[in-house]
């Protein structure tokens, strides 16, 4: 249904209402779907940087670990470790605790290395004092692998215990 | 009742012999609302309304006073140009099913136009249920107009004819026998409840006797149309019609309009473009 028109030159349409919300409506909406495109772009690359920041750390972090592996496998960071964890004072107090009454100390090297060796030189007044001595050193969980050396019995004993120390309080 | 006319402009320029007038409409939800309205007088002469053409004597008369209808108007919208009774050739038809109405008014209507079909332009006011009321318009003629408004600096949206939107805005209204005025030709319109069933046009006579002419006029097309007789006047010069014809005890009223504009009467097109 339409109103009669007998123009004779082309007609200057005035498009409904309902037309222009169509149309404006359809502008706000590319509007609103350019902007979001936009911002899903900038999100897309602030990630993809993100990511390869990310990747960049993993792989610093990588590197990091392999060093620090193969500075383990030389001994040089389980050096470090055991100077921090097994200071040679604290060492000495607790081998000094092991010993009994009758049996002394002369000497204790220490070797650190990728285990700490200990070595201590220690005189025993009487066989059984040296016996008791060894009970207490395999007794405790500070030292494994305990090496005895040459004895010398005469009266009192002399001799050279080898042994790792396993740092702990 | 169906309405079936959907002329809504918002600007409206109307032409006739004596004046150049127009209106503003405001939309409303269902209906126009009328904002403005102006008359601009014309000298004698300026504008001469006829099938055959020249209708515009006097362009520059002619665009002092559309320039005038403009101040008062503002051309913010698209205008709907109205042209006048008796320029175009208007007839009631019967569509037949299945037909585009405007070739069949062009088929029915070619044959008795002063000039080759060819230079005519063809509309038709669809009336619903198979009827609606074509006319036919000589292009030469349209496009006087056309420049006139154009060149008074309104914006052309489309063109009409006054007693067609005169009618659309009727069919709202129904039954009786319309009499739409004119300055040089008059229309009328017979309704059966919202159907019309007859129409007629006639060359106006003013004078003596006019109003008397008129009314058995319109009694003749109540016949032919079959409607109750009732008999209303709008357009130029019916205020003094209808106030003649009371006084000679005529049962006589004025048309749509008049309640719209103090001058609302005089336009027999108004009330259809706020229907």
């Amino acid at each position: 249904m339409s109103a009669p028109d007998f123009s004779t030159r082309p007609r200057a349409r005035r498009p409904p209402a309902w037309e222009l919300a169509l149309v404006t409506g359809g502008l706000l909406a590319a509007a609103l779907g350019a902007r979001a495109v936009v911002g899903t772009r900038a999100e897309g690359s602030a990630a993809r940087a993100r990511l390869a920041e990310v990747r960049g750390e993993i792989e610093g972090a990588r590197r990091r670990v392999s060093d620090l592996e193969r500075r383990s496998g030389d001994g040089v960071t389980g050096q470090v470790w055991l100077t921090a964890e097994a200071p040679p004072p604290r060492v000495v107090a607790q081998v000094s605790d092991l010993l009994p009454p009758d049996v002394r100390l002369d000497a204790l090297s220490l070797t650190y290395g990728r285990s700490l060796e200990v070595e201590m030189r220690v005189v025993a007044r009487t066989p059984g004092a040296y016996d008791r001595l060894l009970q207490r050193l395999e007794a405790s969980p500070r030292l494994k692998d305990l090496v005895l050396g040459a004895e010398s019995r005469e009266g009192r004993v002399e001799t050279t215990v080898r042994a790792t120390f396993v740092p702990g309080s | 009742m169906r309405i079936v006319a959907s002329a809504r402009p918002r600007l409206v320029v109307a032409f006739d012999a004596s004046s150049v007038s127009g209106a503003r409409f405001a939309r409303a939800l269902t209906r126009s609302r009328l904002s403005t309205f102006a008359r601009i007088e014309l000298p004698p002469g300026a504008v001469n309304p006829s099938a055959l053409g020249p209708n515009v004597q006097r362009p520059d008369a002619v665009g002092e006073a559309l320039a005038a209808l403009r101040r008062r108007l503002g051309s913010g919208s698209g205008a709907t140009l109205v042209l006048p009774d008796g320029v175009g050739r208007v007839l009631l038809l019967d569509t037949p099913q299945g037909t585009d109405d405007r070739a069949y008014l062009r088929f029915r209507l070619a044959a008795s136009l002063p000039y080759p079909a060819e230079e005519a332009t063809f509309d038709v006011l669809s009336l619903g249920r198979g009827r609606a009321l074509g006319a036919a318009v000589r292009r030469s003629v349209v496009e006087e107009y056309e420049q006139a408004a154009v060149g008074a600096g309104f914006t052309q949206e489309r063109v009409d004819l006054a007693p067609l939107i005169a009618v659309a805005g009727l069919l709202r209204r129904g039954a009786g026998v319309h009499v739409l005025l004119g300055d040089a030709a008059l229309s009328l319109a017979a309704f059966q409840d919202a159907r019309l069933t007859a129409f007629r046009t006639r060359r106006r006579d003013p004078g003596p006797g006019e109003a008397r002419r008129l009314l058995e006029e319109a009694e003749r097309t109540a016949l032919l149309g079959g409607g109750d007789g009732a008999v209303t006047f709008v357009g130029a010069g019916a205020r003094g019609l209808v106030q003649e014809l009371v006084a000679w005890g005529r049962p006589v009223s004025l048309g749509p309009g008049g309640e719209s504009a103090p001058d609302g009467a005089e336009a027999a097109w108004l009330a259809g473009a706020l229907s």
